[in-house]
């Protein structure tokens, strides 16, 4: 009986991603570790400096990732390796998500709205072309209305549209 | 100023229609959340902060709260007829509460649950009216040692309290309290890793990062399950419970307000805990044991009044301390910060109206949730027919915009969604979100305070050890490190969050 399986984990395979992650986690760790004592002044426990504390939480999450990295039980307790579909979905909307703060500076907010209901609707949930408009007029409105007027938040308008 | 003072000036707040609308639509709102999978209460919350902005302190805070304790309300209606938890807290009542609902008994299980939850939501107010002030007022000694050795205790109970391992909840710990130390040194003032980037120099906004990791993370974690939807609507039958049905459940009632009262106050705790708990005291005390997994009343009654009581009385640490127990109540911190509120034990003094106003606002609360509860079932049995996809993509739309009403700024919308898609990363490695949330809102805290005890000790750790109630808080520590009821507790609760 292998750690695995008395964690009740998957197949050698279903290990590639959470040992990936953490792996990435020690290093971004040590890295930072390495990185605060030549950035920031440490000082002394009777007089601390500002690099003091982020060397601590630094060392802290350096130590537990890469004990969690050396440990199956840990490493595979609650993870779970996204599927295809997970990971087609995620990619399907990060667009959205990325190309939401460029958009919001050159279309405004209520364009922006727009097109992420909509693509959010069409692309990342599958709704049909004629749901997912009318859905997206229709939520985009209620949002508009809700910050707009209910609320009068001053958004700055976009450099394109002066929206 | 008195209890009574107190309470008359909390009517007068809670009173007025502004704050009469909020709760009401507070509370509407948390029922609508607790009926809908996948949207759980400290995402929600965390969507509302920006409508927030434009409130005044204590309506900011009603709604945010009726939130949070209507969600518990809501999240048995889903448990009992569609056998779906739509929060974790109501996972308890999927088994019980739904073998009722097969029986043709699904309106008595809900009538009970509402009822219970009534009854324990008022016990953790007066508990909370009560005990309040007294905490408040001891807190006021607390010097720096105090206030380290409480934040690094309730840091710790938060981490062995989370769902899954303690080492990945203590990872979440260390990368919030990294997130926090960007922006100015709490001591010197001299900016930490702003890389020249002028929007840095203050730190991360605390709603962006909220937003990012419990909102947009939950929309990602659930993408792939809002193309699909599951839909199993039970008849309802008569919903108020009869005399007898009262008097058989009078005691699990009793017993669950105390067991969610008490666990509401342990960092960590809250819905979920005390419902487990509440239930395991039930078929424990039952005289056919063999009756809980078939229909027992009691598996019901019990834990939705524990569940709503801990969502109550949780309240009593944050409004005294200072303190978030868990995830909704840092969200809610940071909510009170942006109104240029602090909480702690300054809070009842400076702020009455804040701290009656919702107290007094939580009685209203579940009066109305009681009142509308009962014959609204229908209508919200029918909210829990949303398609997801809907729902998914209203909540990234509003937190594109609530992002950007921030501060108007753009950057705050760039901080969202990299704290949700690192949110989504850790979540998949099985790293919970809500021990990250709190380190990020309680590392500024820790950290001033740490740093000042050995300042003010020239480099002295005794100075921890300074005063008995610094001597009690260790010891809690102590405690909690070697207790071996702490696995089972994260055991169970694990399997309860992996069903909801």
């Amino acid at each position: 009986m292998t750690s695995d399986d008395v964690v009740g984990g998957g197949a050698p395979a279903g290990r590639r991603f959470p040992r990936v992650g953490f792996a990435v986690l020690t290093a971004l760790g040590l890295a930072l570790s390495i990185a605060v004592p030549l950035t920031l002044d440490v000082g002394t426990a009777g007089a601390s400096g500002p690099g003091m504390w982020v060397l601590g939480a630094a060392v802290l999450t350096t130590v537990l990732s890469l004990i969690a990295t050396l440990h199956p039980r840990i490493l595979l307790d609650a993870a779970e390796t996204p599927t295809r579909a997970q990971m087609r979905d995620v990619a399907l909307a990060l667009p959205a998500l990325l190309l939401a703060v460029p958009s919001l500076l050159v279309l405004g907010v209520g364009i922006t709205t727009a097109w992420i209901t909509f693509y959010w609707l069409r692309f990342v949930t599958g709704t049909s072309w004629l749901r997912s408009a009318i859905a997206a007029a229709a939520i985009t409105a209620g949002i508009l209305l809700i910050f707009l007027v209910a609320l009068d938040v001053p958004f700055p308008r976009g450099s394109l549209t002066r929206l | 100023m008195d209890i009574i003072e107190g309470l008359l000036q909390g009517l007068e707040v809670a009173l007025t229609w502004q704050n009469l609308l909020f709760v009401l639509l507070g509370v509407s709102v948390g029922m609508m959340v607790g009926v809908l999978p996948g949207l759980g209460p400290a995402p929600t919350v965390a969507l509302l902060i920006p409508l927030t902005f434009s409130l005044e302190g204590p309506t900011a805070i009603i709604l945010l709260a009726g939130v949070y304790y209507g969600a518990m309300y809501g999240g048995t209606i889903t448990s009992v007829l569609l056998r779906i938890p739509g929060e974790a807290a109501s996972v308890v009542s999927t088994v019980d509460g739904h073998a009722m609902a097969r029986k043709g008994q699904a309106g008595k299980a809900l009538g009970l649950a509402a009822i219970g939850s009534f009854v324990g939501g008022l016990f953790a107010t007066i508990v909370l009216i009560l005990f309040s002030p007294i905490l408040a007022e001891f807190a006021l000694g607390f010097g720096s040692p105090e206030y380290a050795v409480l934040a690094l205790l309730g840091l710790v109970l938060v981490a062995y309290t989370s769902a899954g391992s303690i080492v990945k909840s203590l990872i979440a710990v260390g990368i919030g309290l990294l997130i926090a130390s960007v922006g100015p040194d709490p001591i010197l003032y001299s900016s930490r890793w702003s890389l020249g980037v002028p929007d840095l120099i203050g730190g991360f906004d605390i709603v962006a990062i909220i937003m990012g990791v419990f909102g947009l993370s939950e929309v990602l974690v659930n993408i792939s399950g809002s193309r699909h939807r599951q839909s199993m609507i039970q008849s309802i039958g008569r919903v108020l419970p009869t005399g007898r049905d009262l008097i058989e459940n009078a005691a699990p009632i009793a017993r669950g307000s105390l067991i969610g009262t008490g666990l509401g106050l342990v960092p960590g705790g809250g819905g979920v805990l005390a419902s487990l708990a509440s239930f395991g005291v039930e078929r424990r005390l039952a005289k056919d044991p063999s009756l809980f997994g078939h229909g027992a009343p009691q598996a019901v009654s019990g834990p939705e009044t524990a569940n709503n009581a801990a969502s109550i009385s949780t309240f009593i640490p944050l409004l005294t301390l200072g303190f978030p127990p868990n995830g909704v109540l840092a969200v809610i911190f940071g909510a009170l910060l942006i109104q240029g509120v602090t909480p702690g034990p300054t809070l009842i003094t400076e702020r009455p109206d804040i701290f009656w106003g919702v107290v007094v606002s939580m009685v209203i609360g579940n009066v109305v949730l009681l009142v509308m509860n009962i014959p609204l079932l229908p209508v919200f049995v029918r909210i829990a027919q949303i398609p997801p996809a809907i729902m998914a993509t209203i909540t990234v739309a509003i937190l594109v915009v609530g992002a950007f009403s921030i501060n108007g700024n753009t950057f705050d919308v760039g901080v969202m969604v990299a704290a949700g898609l690192v949110g989504f990363g850790l979540r998949r490695l099985g790293i919970p979100p809500a021990p990250l949330v709190l380190a990020f809102i309680l590392g500024p805290l820790f950290e001033t305070n740490f740093r000042r005890s050995l300042i003010l000790s020239e480099g002295d750790p005794t100075v921890f050890l300074s005063s008995p109630t610094c001597i009690a808080l260790v010891a809690v520590l102590g405690v909690v490190a070697l207790t071996s009821a702490v696995p089972q507790i994260r055991k169970a609760r694990t399997r309860i969050e992996s069903e909801a």
